[in-house]
């Protein structure tokens, strides 16, 4: 009988108990939760530095909690169908396997699909990085005197007082009552957060040619939005500019200097603005209104960027159909952070997806069968899968909860 | 006849499929999976009482924060020692996890007092820096 030498590299184990396509993956999954600590830990540090409420809350930046819970769902269920997939293959059961594997393509897809519906909904609204105008406070505003009706908006006590004018005292009804004090301390609240921005605009430079730039933007906006309206008000526009000539020219002939008052030049065109928007709707009306302060040369003063984007933002609230670009304070820093949280996620959900189109491609011609090999792939693409779940795990209460 | 010394593709794919010193059932994971669902619906939850938006008016910022923070840190915990696998392969890859636990903290904590503490003169309003 022959005896062969022992084979000692059988038996001595170097460097870590694990194959290399593992340790492979565990490093590269490593260089990704740095990649994510950075992206994440910059906008828990940039959240903490603004001032206590001035952060854009959800509703202010139009995201949904119950998309979020939504996709949340999605990437769990995914995570789940993905190590079921893992121990179907690992019993030899390819049909199973292919079948998880599907379903965890599809909820990925869907993951983007409802991520794709939800920047889209930002986009209308002006919300992007750089774009959004979080920078409307005139260093002159704070020498203004507060106490005037148009900065309302900007002390909660005024804003209270507001508020009780156009609603009333509080109902004696329970029920009512509950409503009411929502509503009454979600106004205070914003106006709070504005008065913070104010007091803090000292950190965001103020330049006029944004501020320009919104009011234009904004009535560009609300010419789509009433733009019917504006059609039925033509007439009536003309009607108001022929009586205001023919007004003028009688005083000049009293007085060749004499020109007809403001005021009395804004009474002519409102009344004959008014049995048209009396017709109108709501909407209608409260848009013409914010528009009117945009476009007309008889107002006391000009409107100021910042009432614009107070104006846009309460009328954004109440008509949700309404895309116009709302003042958001520190608005640009929150969609820069989201969009590259987010964006750099959705990009690793894609790249997983290929991955897994791949593999399911393999198993619907049947070469998703039992080998080390496949198991082994299915166990590290699920390691990265469960990663992009770990991560959006984190991102859904930062973005959309807290 | 095969050299020993030679790596072979499928001994380290076979490394791990049969190097299985423990074994997570399919019905540990459909626990865990209904257990991730619960957290993630005690998540909505604590931000509907606790959230700027509270349904019983008793928003608080910071027990909303450290609840929905835990909450965030047990799905993690559950998916990575579950599904990753770590409840087997904790022995083998803690040496990658470890320090990235101790960097991860540092980014924030290394940036916090700069800026977030930064002295801010407000003006109007706050006598203090």
């Amino acid at each position: 009988m022959t005896t062969a030498t022992v084979d000692e590299s059988k038996y001595i184990q170097r460097g870590i108990p694990v194959s290399n396509g593992k340790l492979a993956m565990w490093l590269f999954l490593v260089t990704e939760i740095m990649f994510f600590t950075g992206l994440i830990g910059t906008y828990i540090i940039l959240r903490k530095s603004t001032p206590s409420g001035a952060w854009p809350e959800p509703r202010d930046v139009h995201l949904s909690e119950l998309l979020g819970a939504i996709n949340t769902f999605v990437l769990i269920f995914s995570s789940f169908t993905v190590v079921m997939a893992h121990s179907a293959i690992s019993r030899g059961d390819s049909k199973k396997t292919v079948i998880y594997i599907a379903i965890t393509f599809f909820c990925g897809v869907l993951f983007l699909g409802i991520k794709a519906y939800e920047y889209t909904a930002k986009f209308q609204h002006g919300i992007m990085p750089g774009r959004m105008a979080d920078n409307l406070v005139d260093p002159a505003l704070r020498e203004i005197d507060t106490t005037l009706p148009a900065y309302q908006h900007f002390d909660p006590a005024q804003a209270e007082a507001k508020f009780k004018r156009e609603h009333g005292e509080r109902p004696p009804d329970p029920a009512q009552a509950t409503a009411y004090d929502r509503q009454l301390e979600s106004v205070r609240k914003s106006a709070l957060k504005f008065k913070q921005a104010i007091e803090s605009s000292g950190r965001h430079p103020y330049d006029p040619n944004v501020a320009e730039w919104y009011k234009r933007d904004t009535k560009n906006r609300l010419v789509e939005a009433i733009a019917p309206l504006l059609d039925r008000l033509k007439p009536a526009e003309e009607s108001a500019g022929n009586k205001i000539k023919a007004a003028e020219e009688e005083l000049k002939k009293a007085d060749p200097k004499a020109a007809l008052s403001r005021e009395r030049r804004r009474e002519i065109v409102e009344k004959e603005r008014a049995p048209i928007l009396a017709a109108a709707s709501e909407k209608e009306r409260q848009c013409f209104e914010l528009y009117d302060q945009l476009t007309s040369t008889d107002l006391l003063r000009p409107i100021t960027a910042l009432e614009v984007g107070v104006e846009a933002k309460e009328l954004s609230e109440k008509f949700e159909d309404l895309h116009l670009r709302p003042y958001i304070p520190y608005g640009n820093l929150w969609s820069s952070s989201y969009f590259a949280m987010t964006g750099f996620h959705a990009v690793h959900v894609l790249g997983g997806i290929v991955v897994f189109g791949i593999i399911l491609l393999h198993g619907l011609r049947g070469k998703l069968v039992k080998n080390p090999w496949n198991v082994s792939m299915l166990e590290l693409t699920g390691l990265y899968w469960h990663f992009v779940d770990v991560v959006w795990i984190f991102l859904f209460p930062l973005l959309y909860l807290v | 006849m095969t050299d020993a010394h030679a790596p072979s593709a499928t001994h380290d794919a076979a490394h791990d499929a049969h190097a299985h010193e423990g074994h997570i059932s399919d019905k540990t994971f459909m626990k865990v999976f209904g257990g991730l669902l619960v957290c993630t619906a005690m998540s909505y939850g604590t931000n509907r009482f606790f959230g700027s938006e509270s349904i019983i008016h008793t928003p608080n910022a910071v027990v909303n924060f450290l609840l929905i923070g835990m909450i965030a840190c047990f799905k993690a915990f559950l998916v990575m020692y579950f599904f990753m696998h770590l409840k087997i392969d904790w022995r083998k890859v803690f040496v990658f996890l470890i320090p990235i636990c101790i960097l991860a903290p540092m980014v924030i904590i290394v940036l916090w007092p700069d800026i977030v503490l930064a002295w801010r003169i407000l003006p109007e309003t706050s006598g203090t820096p």
